[in-house]
C-alpha cells in the first residue's frame, strides 16, 4: 500500500485512470458501460476502506506538481487516443467545460458562500452573447469570449442589490428567479431566435478555423480536437485562477465573509465589496465558457440553459466537496459521461442526480473528495 | 481632556419598545483597565455592538480619541482602533489558526486584485512578514499552538479559542481592546491566565485601554483600575472595585432589594 505514496504508485493510478477512461469512453454495449461504472464505484469504495486512497492522497499532497503533470499527460493521452472520434471528444470537452463553468460557481457558492441557483443563466448569457456577434460583427473569436464573459458580468449587476441586501438562503431565492426569467426572456426575444434557438458560428483564431478536421501527416483528427486544445487551456487557467485566489488574502476574505459576516466586519472586511467580487469573478467565468460552448456547439436554444440546468451545475459542486476543486473535475465526469454512456437511465437522470445529492448529504456531507485547508504560498523563512 | 481614550455621551438604544442603554455616559481612559459589569441584560454587549457599529445608535454620541464615531460602520470603527473579541468566541472554526488571526491584519493588507493574484512574488513577500507576526503573537498566548498553524480552529478547546481570539484582536494594534466576558467557558484558573497574559502585554504596548465585561467579580477585583456598573440599561455606579462594592445600589441589583 506504501508505493501508492511515492510517484511509482500516483504514475500507476494515473495511467489506470487514463485506461479506465478510455475504455469508458470507447465502450459501446449498455452491459460493459454498467460493468466499468460499478467497477469505478467498488474501487472508490475499497480503496476508501483499505486506507489506499488516504495514501494516494498524502502522495499527490508530496508530489503536487508531478501528480498534476501526471494527470494533464493522462487526459492528454485519453484524447489522443480518441482523436478521430467526434462523439467521445465532444464529450470530454463538455466534461471540461462544465468543471470550468463549476469553477466559477464555486467562487462564489464554495468560497463566498453566495449560492448562485442562476449558473446556467450566466453561461447562457455568455452563449447569446456568442452568438449574437458572431452572426453579426467581424470582432476577432477570442475577444468574443472576454465578451461573453463581461456581458455575464453586467448582467449579474442587475442582481447584486437585491442579493447583496439578502442573505443565504434568500439570496438563493434570487437567484431562482432570475433563472427562470432568463429562459422567458430569451424564449420570447425574436433577436435571439426565440424558442427555435440561435445559430452560433464555430472559433476562428488567427485564420484557423475550428471546423475543419485536422489532417497531420495523413493522420485524420476531428475538428473537435481544437476545441479540446483549446478548453483545456481554458481549464488550466480557470484551475491557476482559483488555486491563486484561495491562496491570497481575497480567498480568506471570501472565507470569513462566508463563515462569519458580522466578526468579519468588525476586523475592517469590506462583505459588500468582497460579494460583488466573488459574484463578478464567477459571472466572468460562467459567460467566458458559455460562449465557448455556443461556438463549440453551432447552435444554441433556450433549452439548454434551463433551471435543471443550474440546479446540475450546483449538484456537481455538492456532490464533488464544496469548495474542492478535483472534487469539481470528479463530479461534472461522473454527472456528464454517466447519463450520455448509460442510455437506460437518461430519462431519469434527474432523478438519480437528486437521489445521488441526497446520498452525499447525508452521509459524505463534504462530498466525494472534501476541500483541504488553505496551504498559502510557503515562504523562504519557513523552510522546505 | 487629553487622557481620555473613549467619551459617550448620553447614549440610548432601543429595540422597538425595550431600552436595552438609557443615556449611558461612560469614560475610558487612557491606559486603563476599566470593567463594565452588571446583571444579565443589562446591556453590557449592547453597548459593545453599538461601540463597533454592529447596531445603529437610537441616540447620543461616542468619541474616540477625539474623533466622533458614532453610526460609523465596524469596519471604520476598526480601523479607527478600536478592537474586541466576542462572548461565543466567534472564529471561522473549519479555518486554520492562521486564517483566523490573519483576518485581524486586515486593513494593513493589500487587496489589490493585480497583487494577489498575478503579483505572487509581491504577495509572497507580504505573506512572509504577517505570518512572522501572527507566529509571535501566537508564541507570546499559546506556545503550544506555534506549530499547529494550519490546523482548523474546531480542533481546539475553548480556552485555545479565546486565545486565539484575543491574538486575532491584538494584531491590529488597537487602541482600546474590548473583551467581552472572556472567562465564557473556561476555568477561574485559564481565565486567570489568559488576564495576566492580557495585563503583560498591556503593558508592553503601554497606549492600550481594555475594556472588559466580566461575571467573574474575582477577575474584576484583580485587573481592573475602574468598573462601570449598569443595570437595566442604565449607569448606577462607578469608581474603583472597592468603592462600587461597598454601594448599596449596586448590591440591591445583584441581591434584590430585601437584604
Amino acid at each position: 500500500m506504501k508505493i501508492l505514496s511515492n510517484k511509482i504508485g500516483i504514475f500507476a493510478a494515473t495511467a489506470v485512470l487514463a485506461v479506465y477512461v478510455a475504455s469508458l469512453m470507447h465502450a459501446e454495449s449498455q452491459l460493459t458501460v454498467g460493468i466499468l461504472s460499478v467497477l469505478f464505484g467498488s474501487a472508490w469504495f475499497i480503496g476508501d476502506k483499505t486506507g489506499a486512497s488516504q495514501m494516494l492522497d498524502k502522495g499527490i499532497k508530496e508530489n503536487g506538481r508531478f501528480s498534476s503533470t501526471m494527470f494533464l499527460a493522462a487526459i492528454i493521452g485519453v484524447a489522443i487516443y480518441l482523436h478521430d472520434d467526434h462523439f467521445n471528444l465532444l464529450m470530454l470537452t463538455t466534461v471540461m467545460v462544465f468543471v470550468i463553468a463549476c469553477l466559477g460557481l464555486n467562487i462564489q457558492f464554495g468560497y463566498n458562500g453566495l449560492l448562485n441557483f442562476a449558473g446556467a443563466a450566466f453561461f447562457g448569457a455568455g452563449g447569446y452573447t456568442a452568438a449574437v456577434l458572431t452572426q453579426n460583427t467581424q470582432i476577432p473569436h477570442l475577444l468574443i469570449l472576454l465578451i461573453g464573459g463581461i456581458v455575464a458580468i453586467l448582467i449579474g449587476f442587475i442582481l447584486i442589490l437585491p442579493v447583496l441586501r439578502t442573505r443565504g438562503h434568500y439570496a438563493a431565492v434570487v437567484t431562482i428567479a432570475f433563472s427562470l426569467l432568463f429562459r422567458t426572456l430569451v424564449e420570447v426575444s425574436p433577436a435571439l431566435g426565440g424558442a427555435q434557438g440561435s445559430a452560433v458560428k464555430g472559433l476562428n483564431i488567427l485564420g484557423w478555423e475550428f471546423n475543419k478536421n485536422i489532417d497531420i501527416a495523413g493522420l485524420d483528427i476531428s475538428f473537435y480536437m481544437n476545441y479540446f486544445v483549446l478548453a483545456l487551456i481554458l481549464l488550466l487557467i480557470a484551475i491557476a485562477f482559483s488555486k491563486a485566489i484561495e491562496r491570497s488574502w481575497i480567498g480568506l476574505n471570501f472565507d470569513t465573509v462566508r463563515l462569519d459576516e458580522t466578526a468579519a466586519a468588525c476586523f475592517g472586511v469590506n462583505i459588500k465589496r468582497w460579494k460583488i467580487t466573488a459574484f463578478a469573478m464567477g459571472n466572468f467565468i460562467l459567460g467566458l465558457i458559455g460562449a465557448f460552448y455556443a461556438m463549440m456547439l453551432g447552435f444554441i436554444a433556450p433549452n439548454n440553459f434551463t433551471f435543471g440546468d443550474s440546479l446540475i451545475m450546483v449538484s456537481i459542486i455538492l456532490l464533488g466537496g464544496i469548495g474542492s476543486i478535483p472534487g469539481i473535475i470528479l463530479a461534472s465526469a461522473i454527472v456528464i459521461i454517466l447519463p450520455e454512456k448509460l442510455q437506460g437511465i437518461q430519462e431519469y437522470r434527474f432523478l438519480i442526480f437528486a437521489v445521488g445529492v441526497i446520498l452525499i448529504l447525508l452521509f459524505r456531507p463534504n462530498g466525494l473528495i472534501k476541500r483541504k485547508m488553505r496551504q498559502f504560498p510557503k515562504t523562504k523563512a519557513q523552510g522546505e | 481632556m487629553t487622557n481620555i481614550s473613549l467619551k459617550a455621551t448620553g447614549v440610548v438604544k432601543r429595540f422597538g419598545g425595550l431600552v436595552a442603554l438609557d443615556k449611558v455616559n461612560l469614560e475610558v481612559h487612557n491606559e486603563e483597565v476599566l470593567g463594565l459589569i452588571g446583571p444579565n441584560g443589562s446591556g453590557k454587549t449592547t453597548f459593545f455592538n453599538i461601540l463597533t457599529g454592529i447596531y445603529s445608535t437610537t441616540d447620543g454620541k461616542m468619541e474616540f480619541r477625539g474623533k466622533d464615531i458614532t453610526g460609523m460602520p465596524p469596519q471604520a470603527v476598526f480601523k479607527s482602533g478600536i478592537s474586541r473579541t466576542f462572548q461565543r468566541a466567534r472564529l471561522c472554526l473549519e479555518l486554520s489558526v492562521f486564517d483566523n488571526v490573519a483576518i485581524g491584519d486586515h486593513p494593513q493588507l493589500n487587496q489589490g486584485l493585480w497583487f494577489n493574484i498575478i503579483n505572487r512574488k509581491a504577495f509572497r513577500h507580504e505573506y512572509g512578514s504577517c505570518h512572522d507576526r501572527v507566529a509571535e503573537l501566537i508564541n507570546q498566548f499559546a506556545p503550544h499552538l506555534s506549530s499547529k498553524l494550519n490546523e482548523p480552529v474546531g480542533n481546539f478547546p475553548m480556552i485555545d479559542r479565546r486565545r486565539i481570539e484575543v491574538c486575532r484582536a491584538l494584531l491590529g494594534n488597537p487602541k482600546l481592546l474590548l473583551l467581552d466576558e472572556p472567562s465564557a467557558g473556561m476555568t477561574e484558573e485559564e481565565t486567570r491566565q489568559l488576564m495576566d497574559e492580557v495585563i503583560d502585554i498591556r503593558k508592553k504596548r503601554g497606549d492600550l485601554s481594555v475594556v472588559i465585561v466580566e461575571h467573574e467579580m474575582g477577575i474584576i477585583s484583580r485587573i481592573t483600575d475602574r468598573c462601570v456598573v449598569l443595570n437595566f440599561g442604565k449607569k448606577i455606579c462607578e469608581g474603583t472595585y472597592e468603592d462600587i462594592s461597598q454601594n448599596s445600589e449596586v448590591q440591591k441589583a445583584y441581591l434584590g432589594d430585601d437584604l
